[in-house]
């Protein structure tokens, strides 16, 4: 078993020496930016354990509890917890290829998917919830600094910049990144499609020490083309682990 | 027998069912009572709550089951009325064991089938070979896993172990051979070793002790049998009928079906006895991800009887996912020899439309079988659509279509999902076109029996089923 509370104890010397070495002072570039975002929201190898719940107009809620065990420069292995219905269900996020496998199904190999589909149904796409990393994909430039009116924060100043995609194989066009000016802390994206059209929008709130981490706990993606329609994910748990190359094998989904 | 075993993994696992149960619940609750005191930036302190029941990656018990029940027509002929017909009831239980410890776990798949007749209607086939009620207990899987280290695993028992990249047909794989287009729920018997070098390459070795298995059934039935005729001989013609009736593969015996004495030998198959390492079934693969490219190298062998190499690659272009496998069968027990093999392939492209909760996906497999084995057909086309909205309902389309003499299967099937937990599905199963080969009959692909002597042609069914 792994101590929480020294790893948290550790977690937040590493955030505190981490903040002083950021250089906020002197006007950051994008690709520090970036790079805060990413750190900022991801550990290098770490597990998690998140709930999703998808709201629709005119239906209740669905709620859905996954594990994952990411490594940045992996991908990302995730088992569903519950509903029941699809409780069991695996999935295998890598650089190029998304396997899912359902012990319950009837088919003894994993079967293969598309990186772009919608995960479960959600507002976020399969790579959402797989990647570990927005610079990976996305080439950023600073745009003008801006004041947003946060839901939770109220009014923050932001700095802000524009992730577009480095391939066609990334999920969208183009991200619009809002990070909190004081510590870079990312409050708000927009995701455009490659057409241009802005289409979804996700607000980061309820920041929290995870001892290992310190970032926002609930990310409410919003679809801006359905009225009404959004997705929270909620960062229950999260522990910075060395997590073995071996789970990012195609062995280990279908173990 | 399920319940004897499930009691005693239940009591094997119970000590770290609590400790799983406690470790998987979901820390909002506690969060909420506790509510962290929130810093001027809106950071959260990490608070007493954060600190206790918020582990992820706990292993643990887990367990999964889905009841279901519902009714199924089958029939001979499209037209009830005038067909060979039967109405069954359906009542089935699937449950789904796991425990994961530190370095071993087991896993327990299994069935509770209590489904019967409830009606039949005689037509021109007779209904007599129908069972009034099969009560069958079906493992699926049964296994435990040994990790070695963070590389490697060594499983033993019943497990399902997909040989090769294809999903629907799988030329090379005859350790596991797909049972169904479908279904493939059932493992093979024996040992199973995965290596994982990095995450990008793996290694497999399986060792299948089915056909020891099967012939040391086909053993005992043999003798029982014998027994059964030496009894039947001593006794008057009422009681011999007792015997073969409560016997039915005596009854064989005295027809012009193999005697099972014949079957024992064949099963055997040359070897010397059931444990006879002839009967082993050796499988090794080797597996690789570059990016969106999969390759799969696999072999299959079988001492005088088989010898069966395969490879295979799957790729995504875009979200177009293109995969293909072929196999070559050198061994001299049939026709094929290592200078003239039997060839086997399959190709097939799948692609998704997805949005923010509608799925529509399309598939198309071809199977070319170089010689009648697993199949008795040469070339097979295997469409499929589907739809799904996530949480609302699921609806696919899906046939199997023999090139030869032209035959299809047809499968439709609707899932509705009016509650989180709770599923209510139509099936229907229709057999189309001449229907000889494996289109004779519906009853390997559908879970009931066949309505009679008749070819049955349609399958109809409603089930509702809830999820634990």
């Amino acid at each position: 078993m792994v101590n929480l509370r020294k790893i948290r104890a550790k977690g937040a010397m590493v955030g505190l020496l981490s903040l002083s070495l950021l250089p906020v002072a002197a006007s950051p570039s994008a690709s520090d930016i970036l790079s805060a975002v990413d750190s900022r929201l991801f550990l290098a190898s770490y597990v998690s354990r998140v709930t999703m719940e998808t709201t629709r107009p005119g239906s209740a809620p669905t709620s859905m509890t996954f594990e994952g065990q990411s490594r940045k420069d992996k991908g990302t292995y995730l088992e569903i917890l519950a509903p029941a219905r699809t409780k069991g269900i695996r999935f295998l996020q890598l650089e190029g290829s998304l396997w899912m496998f359902n012990p319950k199904a009837g088919s003894a190999n994993a079967l293969r998917l598309s990186s772009r589909d919608s995960f479960q149904g959600s507002t976020f796409s399969n790579a959402d919830v797989g990647k570990s990393q927005f610079s990976d994909d996305y080439s950023p430039e600073l745009a003008p600094e801006t004041t947003i009116e946060h839901p939770e924060l109220g009014k923050v100043d932001c700095l802000v910049i524009d992730a577009a995609a480095k391939s066609a194989e990334s999920a969208y066009g183009k991200i619009v990144i809002y990070v909190r000016k004081s510590d870079l802390m990312p409050l708000k994206m927009e995701y455009y499609a490659k057409s241009g059209l802005l289409f979804k929008r996700m607000i980061l709130s309820r920041i929290r020490d995870f001892g290992s981490i310190t970032r926002p706990s609930v990310m409410r993606m919003e679809s801006l083309d359905k009225e009404g329609t959004f997705t929270t994910l909620t960062m229950e748990a999260i522990e910075k682990r060395e997590v073995p190359l071996s789970v990012f094998n195609k062995n280990y989904l279908t173990r | 027998m399920r319940f004897a075993v499930e009691a005693l993994l239940a009591a094997l696992l119970l000590g770290s069912a609590a400790a799983a149960a406690q470790a998987q619940s979901p820390a909002a609750p506690a969060q909420t009572a506790a509510e962290p005191a929130q810093t001027a930036a809106g950071e959260e302190a990490a608070g007493p709550a954060a600190a206790a029941g918020e582990e992820a990656g706990a292993g643990g018990w887990s367990m999964s089951a889905d009841l279901e029940a519902g009714a199924s027509l089958a029939s001979s002929g499209f037209d009830p009325s005038s067909s060979d017909s039967a109405a069954l009831w359906i009542l089935t239980a699937d449950f789904l064991h796991r425990y994961d410890g530190s370095g071993w776990g087991l896993v327990l798949s299994d069935s509770i089938d209590l489904s019967g007749l409830a009606s039949a209607v005689a037509g021109t086939g007779g209904t007599d070979s129908l069972p009034a009620f099969t009560p069958a207990i079906t493992i699926y899987e049964a296994y435990a896993r040994l990790d070695m280290g963070n590389w490697g695993q060594i499983f033993v028992g019943k497990r399902r172990m997909g040989l090769g990249i294809g999903s629907v047909f799988a030329p090379g794989d005859l350790v596991d051979p797909r049972s169904g287009f479908w279904d493939q729920k059932t493992g093979f018997r024996g040992f199973d070793f995965a290596a994982s070098l990095g995450s990008d390459f793996a290694l497999r070795a399986a060792l299948s002790l089915d056909r020891n298995f099967e012939a040391w059934a086909a053993g005992v039935r043999a003798k029982t049998a014998t027994a059964a005729s030496v009894a039947a001989t001593s006794v008057t013609t009422s009681s011999a009928t007792s015997a073969l009736t409560a016997y039915p593969s005596a009854a064989t015996a005295q027809s012009t079906s193999p005697t099972p004495g014949q079957i024992y030998s064949a099963a055997l198959d040359g070897a010397a006895g059931p444990a006879d390492p002839r009967l082993f079934t050796w499988a090794g693969s080797a597996d690789a991800q570059l990016g969106s490219l999969q390759l799969s190298a696999a072999a299959v062998f079988r001492p005088g009887a088989v010898e069966r190499p395969s490879l295979g690659f799957s790729y995504d272009l875009d979200g177009l996912i293109f995969q293909a496998e072929g196999a070559a069968e050198f061994s001299a027990d049939g026709a094929a020899s290592p200078t003239k093999p039997d060839w086997y392939g399959t190709a097939g492209l799948h692609w998704t439309i997805a949005g923010d909760s509608d799925n529509l996906s399309l598939a198309l497999d071809y199977d070319y079988n170089g010689r009648p084995g697993l199949l008795d057909h040469s070339n097979y086309l295997l469409p499929w659509i589907s739809y799904a909205r996530t949480d609302v309902l699921d609806a696919y389309a899906r046939a199997l279509v023999g090139l030869e003499n032209p035959s299809a299967l047809l499968s439709l099937g609707l899932t509705l999902y009016p509650a989180q937990a709770f599923d209510l599905e139509f099936t229907g199963l229709f057999g189309l076109g001449s229907g000889d080969g494996e289109f004779a009959t519906l009853s390997n692909f559908a879970p009931i029996p066949s309505p009679g002597a008749g070819r049955l042609s349609t399958q109809v069914g409603v089930d509702a089923r809830v999820h634990f």
